[in-house]
C-alpha cells in the first residue's frame, strides 16, 4: 500500500473525505487487505490510547477569568480611550493659545512688566541722548570753526 | 462544541467585550484544552496557567478574527504556541537551577508508565497503549494527543501545528507503525 492510499485510510477514518473520495477509500478497503488492516489498527489505537483527557476539571475556573480580565480591560479602555491625534491636536492647541496669551499680556504690559527689558531700553534711551547731544556739539564747533558743509 | 451558527453569533458578541458571551464561547473548550495541556506540560497548575494566559490571548485577539469556522484550531494553535513558550522558559530555568546545584536535579517530565489505578481500571493493554504513546517522538506523540484525546481533524491539526497536511498524515502513519510494534513487543497482538 502506498502512502497515498494510507494517507486517504486515515482521512476515511476521521471522516474527512468528501463523498466520491469516500467511495474510492471504500473500494480500496474491499480490494486490499492491506488497507483494511490499517484501519482496523487506526481504530484499534483509538479505542485504547483515548484517555478521556477532559476527565478531570481545572483547578480553578478558567474561561471566566479570562473573560473577567478581558472585559475588564476594554471596559478600562472605553472610558479612557482617544484617538491618538485627538490627543495631539488637543495639546498643540493648548500650546498655541497659552503662547498668544503670553505674547498679548506681554504687550499689554510693556517694558514694566519685564524689569529686565526696562533697564534694556532705559540704557539704549540714555546712549542715544549721550549720541544726539555729542553730534550736536560737534556740529557747534563745526560752525565756530568755519567748516560748515563739511563732515570729516 | 458549539455549532458553528452558535460559535459565529457568540464571537461577535464578545468581540464588542460582552463578558457573558467571552465565558460561553470558552468554556466548551476549557476541559479539552486543559487535558491537552496537562498532557503536553505534565502537571495540572502549569496547564491552568497556560490554558489561562491562551484564553486571554484569544480574546484580545478576537477583534482581528474574522470568523470561517476555524475558531478550535486558532485557540489550540494558540494554546500550543504558549505551550511552547512555556516549556522554554521552564527548561531554561531547570537548566539554571541543575548548574546552580551541580547538575543533580533534572527538568520536571510527565511520568510516562501508567498508574496502578489506571491498570487496575482500563486493563493492562490501554495501560501499555498509553505508555507507547508516551514514548513516541514528540511530533507523532502530538499528533496523537490530538486527532484522539481531543478528536481533532488532521485538517485542524496542521493548522494548530503550522504543517501541510500530508506532514500531518505522515506523523499518523508513522506513529501507528511504533504504536503496533512496542504493542507487539510487549506481546500485544495486531489487530486482525
Amino acid at each position: 500500500m502506498t502512502a497515498d492510499e494510507e494517507n486517504q485510510i486515515a482521512l476515511y477514518w476521521s471522516g474527512e473525505l468528501e463523498p466520491g473520495e469516500a467511495a474510492a477509500a471504500e473500494a480500496l478497503l474491499a480490494g486490499n487487505s492491506e488497507a483494511a488492516r490499517f484501519l482496523a489498527e487506526l481504530k484499534r489505537q483509538a479505542e485504547l490510547a483515548r484517555s478521556a483527557p477532559d476527565a478531570e476539571a481545572p483547578p480553578r475556573p478558567l474561561a471566566a477569568a479570562a473573560a473577567d480580565t478581558v472585559a475588564n480591560e476594554i471596559a478600562a479602555s472605553k472610558v479612557i480611550r482617544f484617538p491618538r491625534f485627538q490627543v495631539i491636536a488637543a495639546v498643540a492647541a493648548a500650546i498655541a493659545v497659552l503662547a498668544i496669551a503670553a505674547i498679548f499680556l506681554r504687550d499689554q504690559l510693556g517694558p514694566d512688566c519685564d524689569p529686565g527689558l526696562a533697564s534694556e531700553l532705559g540704557r539704549r534711551e540714555a546712549i542715544a541722548r549721550e549720541v544726539d547731544a555729542l553730534e550736536a556739539a560737534v556740529a557747534d564747533f563745526q560752525l565756530t570753526a568755519g567748516f560748515a558743509g563739511r563732515r570729516t | 462544541m458549539p455549532a458553528d451558527d452558535d460559535e459565529a453569533e457568540l464571537i461577535a458578541k464578545a468581540q464588542t467585550g460582552d463578558r457573558n458571551a467571552m465565558q460561553a464561547l470558552l468554556l466548551p473548550y476549557e476541559k479539552p484544552l486543559f487535558g491537552f495541556l496537562k498532557q503536553r506540560l505534565g502537571n495540572p497548575h502549569d496547564a491552568a496557567d497556560v490554558t489561562q494566559d491562551a484564553f486571554v490571548k484569544v480574546l484580545r485577539g478576537l477583534t482581528k478574527y474574522q470568523h470561517r469556522g476555524q475558531f478550535r484550531a486558532w485557540l489550540y494553535q494558540i494554546a500550543r504556541n504558549e505551550s511552547i513558550e512555556f516549556m522554554r522558559r521552564r527548561n531554561r530555568f531547570s537548566t539554571a537551577t541543575a548548574d546552580d546545584e551541580g547538575g543533580d536535579r533534572i527538568a520536571e517530565t510527565p511520568d510516562p508508565r501508567p498508574s496502578a489505578d489506571e491498570q487496575l481500571l482500563a486493563g493492562e493493554e490501554r495501560a501499555r497503549m498509553r505508555s507507547c504513546v508516551e514514548e513516541l517522538p514528540d511530533s507523532e506523540r502530538e499528533v496523537v494527543r490530538l486527532r484522539l484525546d481531543q478528536d481533532i481533524t488532521f485538517r485542524e491539526i496542521a493548522s494548530i501545528t503550522e504543517a501541510p497536511l500530508n506532514t500531518v498524515l505522515g506523523r499518523m502513519r508513522n506513529a501507528t507503525r511504533r504504536l503496533r510494534d512496542c504493542m507487539e513487543t510487549h506481546g500485544f497482538a495486531p489487530a486482525a
